[in-house]
Parts: C-alpha cells; structure tokens; sequence
C-alpha cells in the first residue's frame, strides 16, 4: 500500500521541480530579452508602456477632479478670490516687467535668432518613476540630442537628455540623488554646488558666514541665472563652520506635463 | 499552479507603468513569494524603463531585484517546508 504513494509523491515532485526550473527558466528568458531590447531598439519599451504611462496620467487627472468634489465651497471661493486678486496683481508685476525687458533690451539690443527649442510632454514623471528621471514622447526623430538641456513651465531648468531613442528620450534631473550642479543662491549670487536630493530637491552646504536666509531663490547657470527652487531650512552647528541649505524645487515635478528641450 | 498567484504579478506590472513606484515594489515583493524569480524580473523592468546612466551608482532595481530573488527564495522554501511539515 505503501508503494503506489510514495511513488506519486515522487513524481509530484519531480513535477514541481521541473515547473520551478522552466518558471526560472521563462523569467531569466525575459530578463535577457528585457536588456537585449534596452540596448538594441530603445524605442520598443518605451512605445509599448506609452499607453499605460497615458491611463496613469489620466486617472491621476481625474481622481483630483473626483476628490475637489469634497472641497468645502465657502473655503474653495475664498481660495478662487485670494487667487484672483494675486492673479490680477501678478498680471500688473509682469506688464511692468516685460515693459522693462523691452527697454533694456532696446537699450542693449535683441538676440536675433529664434531658439530652437523642442515641445515634448511627459510620459513618466516621478514618483511613478524610481529615479529622478522623466520620459519624454519626443526623441531623435524630434530632433532630441544627448546632453541637450530641459525646461518646465517659464523656462524652469529641470536637467538634461541622458538616453535616447527615436520616439522618446529620458532626461535626468539636477535633483537626481548626487548629481551635483553649479548654481548661485540669494542676491548677491554666492556660489555654491548644489546636490540632488531626489524628488525634486537639493541640498548644499555655505559657509556660515554667508548668511544664506529661508526664502532666498537659488539660481542655475543657463542664459542668464535661472531660477531653479527656493531655501526652506538652514541647519547649523555651532561645531561646523559650515551651514547645511536645504531647497525645495520651484518646478512641481510631479505634475509636470510638458517641457522644452533645447541645446 | 493557482491563478490566484499570477494577480500580484499583473498587479506589480500595472503598478509599474502607472502608479507611484513603491506600490510597484509593494506588488513586486508579493508576487515575488509566489514565484520568486519575478522579484529580478520586475526590478529589471524598472531600469529598463526608468533608469539612466548618471541616475545611480549602479542599476539598483537588478540590484534589489537580485537579492530580492534570495530573500524570497528563502521565505518561500521556509513556508512550502512549514506546510508540508505541518
């Protein structure tokens, strides 16, 4: 009686063995196809997850739709009119400004050639991304190029093409954890290295005697300085000479939808 | 082998391309019991998607994929022995 159950027991796991060796063996398969693509044709991952990367950025559109349904209205009103009147003051700021440009420039004279820049939108942003990096629906075809410099809204620097295909390319972001990036911080531009901190943020460290205050705008190299994200915290020691900077993005990454590209 | 083991892993592959990356992870871990190589194979995924040269050290998603595998190759040989040890 004995016999005929150990027998089966024997074969079954010869079964599950040899399922676990062809389940190890699939997966490995696809590993190898998954790098083998990577390298070869680029393109091919980033056009098959296009469409999931769409469905992702519309729910998330959506379900801030659905949730502003449960916003209290006396304060959602008191909200619209708060930004109406920095609207309307901000529309005043920037009529001014722009009358200041063209008298400088003017004064100074234009830069007569258009820019080359490049309209892309966003297929992948952080958090769904791991990594500081953003993939872009515009690629070589486009007239992407490897090390070209990306911007967000207002001319916002947020990093450089790092890989490319024909049909997208992925940037890597100056706040990408250790990237270090040249910049200057409040009025009087000091000079400092800034370093990502991921998500968006950065880091440095000044000396103390610079006095780097909360609220100060923190500036990167492109034509002109360009503002890049604002001080929020400075930690200091009275042990260290040196204060620690921490800054938060002007850009919200996040909800970032479409950038510029341009040499 | 159940169909019930395969919902993690089409939800690890979903959560992927479309939701923040620590649901990702969370969905990877637990598909990864059920079938451990999937832990390297998601984490794999991961770089081939997100990743760049200057973003890391080192690809990390193979990297944790890897010691994934391990981790839940041990989990899941401790927990088949559990049951059949009863």
């Amino acid at each position: 009686m004995k016999m005929p159950f150990s027998r089966t027991r024997r074969s079954q796991t010869a079964l599950l063995k040899r399922g676990s060796a062809l389940t190890i063996g699939i997966v490995l398969g696809v590993v190898v196809l998954l790098f083998i693509l990577r390298t070869v044709f680029p393109g091919v991952l980033t056009a098959l997850a296009a469409p999931f990367w769409s469905a992702g950025n519309a729910l998330t559109g959506g379900a801030g739709d659905f949730a502003s349904i449960f916003g209290d209205k006396a304060i959602l009103t008191q909200e619209r009119d708060t930004l109406a009147r920095e609207n309307a003051s901000l529309r005043e700021q920037n009529a001014v400004l722009t009358a200041r440009v063209a008298d400088l420039t003017q004064l100074l004279g234009g830069r007569p050639e258009a820019s080359n820049s490049i309209l892309a939108g966003v297929m992948a942003r952080p958090p769904v991304s791991p990594y500081d990096t953003l993939v872009l629906d515009a690629g070589e075809r486009a007239g992407v190029r490897i090390g070209a410099s990306v911007q967000g809204a207002g001319g916002i620097p947020l990093g450089t093409i790092e890989s490319l295909a024909d049909n997208s390319s992925r940037v890597l972001l100056y706040s990408a954890p250790g990237r270090v990036t040249q910049g200057w911080v409040g009025e009087n531009r000091a000079p400092i290295s800034l370093e990502g901190a991921g998500a968006g943020a950065f880091r440095t460290s000044v000396p103390r005697e610079n006095a780097v205050v909360v609220g100060e705008s923190v500036y990167v190299a492109g034509p002109g300085a360009l503002p890049i994200g604002t001080v929020v915290r400075v930690e200091t020691d009275p042990s260290s000479p040196r204060a620690v900077v921490h800054i938060k993005p002007v850009a919200h990454l996040f909800s970032t939808t479409w950038v510029t590209v341009s040499e | 082998m159940a169909a019930y083991r395969f919902v993690p892993a089409v939800l690890a592959l979903i959560a992927i391309v479309s939701y923040p990356y620590p649901f990702g992870i969370i969905f990877a871990a637990i598909s990864s019991l059920f079938i451990p190589p999937l832990a390297l194979l998601y984490g794999v995924l991961f770089d081939v998607l997100y990743f760049v040269p200057g973003a890391g050290a080192a690809p990390l998603g193979t990297v944790l994929g890897l010691l994934g595998w391990g981790v839940a190759l041990v989990v899941h040989d401790f927990v088949k022995t559990r049951i059949i040890g009863g």
